[in-house]
């Protein structure tokens, strides 16, 4: 029933998560402590980033961004 | 761990490794803890706030999306208090604490470890287990209930925004389906969720930043480790106390 939301919010959610697990780890200090930052900013803003995109996805694939009144 | 004696002896040193941080816990720097904890609840709160109000706006547009299919739209504010009080917040916000609470304890206790620092403790007769362990599980404990809290009044606002500003439904029935199905065995299942959450986080990222060997490699598998490992057991303690305080298991 839902099969399209799914596979789009999957492939999305992909997309998101290597581009900036790829970006922390290319922008990371160059020493042992940098690599732990990289890693802990990493997954911090790969949580964020992908309950931003699913409220999204879900205002445009479910609701079609309902205006009140 | 490809066996089931390797996962066995694991476990083995991990307990060993709880019951010596637990035995310090007592004799622990305060300073040290306060300091931690200082950190670790600064150092989150923005994160968490956000992550509570993302987590509450995309719960309350799929639960406006399948009510609406029945006609029901203005049992939203129950959906929130059964669905998002009760699990998602409480559960997001801890996953949450133990990815950026977790993966920090575990780089910074991995990278003193291979630079040797912990060693140069022990030689000058400082107890790391008394400075560096005990203060960073106690300070986590203490932090990650406050934080799931912000977690979850960052939600409860920004359900009731999403719902009134962006869906329409009416905001007194919102409040007040809202208000009347949240109780206080709710808030006491999110605290005992919390506090499990924190205990598991902090022992796990101390073990394996003291597990860690040599090279930057390890820094980061620690750091890893620690996440993934905090976020199944946390599921599994997650279930649990679900099933005392809602399933009548025990």
């Amino acid at each position: 029933m839902y099969k399209r939301q799914c596979l789009i919010k999957s492939a999305v959610f992909g997309a998101v998560l290597s581009s900036v697990a790829c970006f922390e780890g290319y922008t990371a200090h160059r020493s042992a402590e940098g690599v732990g930052r990289a890693s802990n900013r990493s997954v911090v803003s790969a949580i964020l980033s992908i309950l931003v995109a699913n409220y999204v996805l879900n205002s445009l694939l479910y609701v079609g961004v309902v205006v009140p009144g | 761990m490809n066996s089931a004696s390797d996962l066995l002896a694991a476990l083995g040193r991990y307990t060993r490794f709880c019951l010596s941080a637990t035995r310090a816990v007592p004799f622990l720097n305060v300073r040290e803890m306060l300091h931690q904890a200082y950190v670790m609840g600064v150092g989150s709160l923005v994160v968490l706030l956000a992550v509570g109000a993302f987590s509450g706006a995309m719960l309350t547009v799929q639960g406006f999306a399948s009510l609406r299919a029945f006609g029901t739209s203005e049992l939203l504010g129950m959906f929130i208090a059964l669905g998002g009080v009760r699990e998602v917040f409480p559960l997001i916000g801890a996953g949450c604490v133990g990815a950026k609470v977790g993966s920090a304890v575990a780089s910074e206790v991995a990278t003193l470890k291979i630079g040797q620092q912990i060693d140069a403790l022990e030689v000058m007769a400082v107890d790391p287990m008394r400075f560096l362990v005990a203060p960073r599980l106690v300070a986590c404990i203490v932090v990650t209930p406050l934080l799931v809290g912000a977690c979850l009044l960052a939600g409860l606002v920004s359900s009731y925004l999403i719902a009134t500003l962006q869906l329409g439904v009416d905001q007194g029935v919102f409040v007040s389906r809202l208000l009347e199905n949240i109780s206080l065995r709710d808030l006491v299942s999110a605290l005992v969720k919390a506090l499990g959450f924190g205990m598991l986080t902090g022992t796990l990222a101390c073990w394996h930043g003291y597990a860690a060997d040599a090279g930057a490699a390890s820094v980061g598998q620690a750091s890893n480790r620690t996440v993934v490992q905090a976020m199944v057991t946390g599921g599994v303690l997650n279930l649990f106390v679900s099933n005392v305080f809602y399933g009548g298991l025990l």
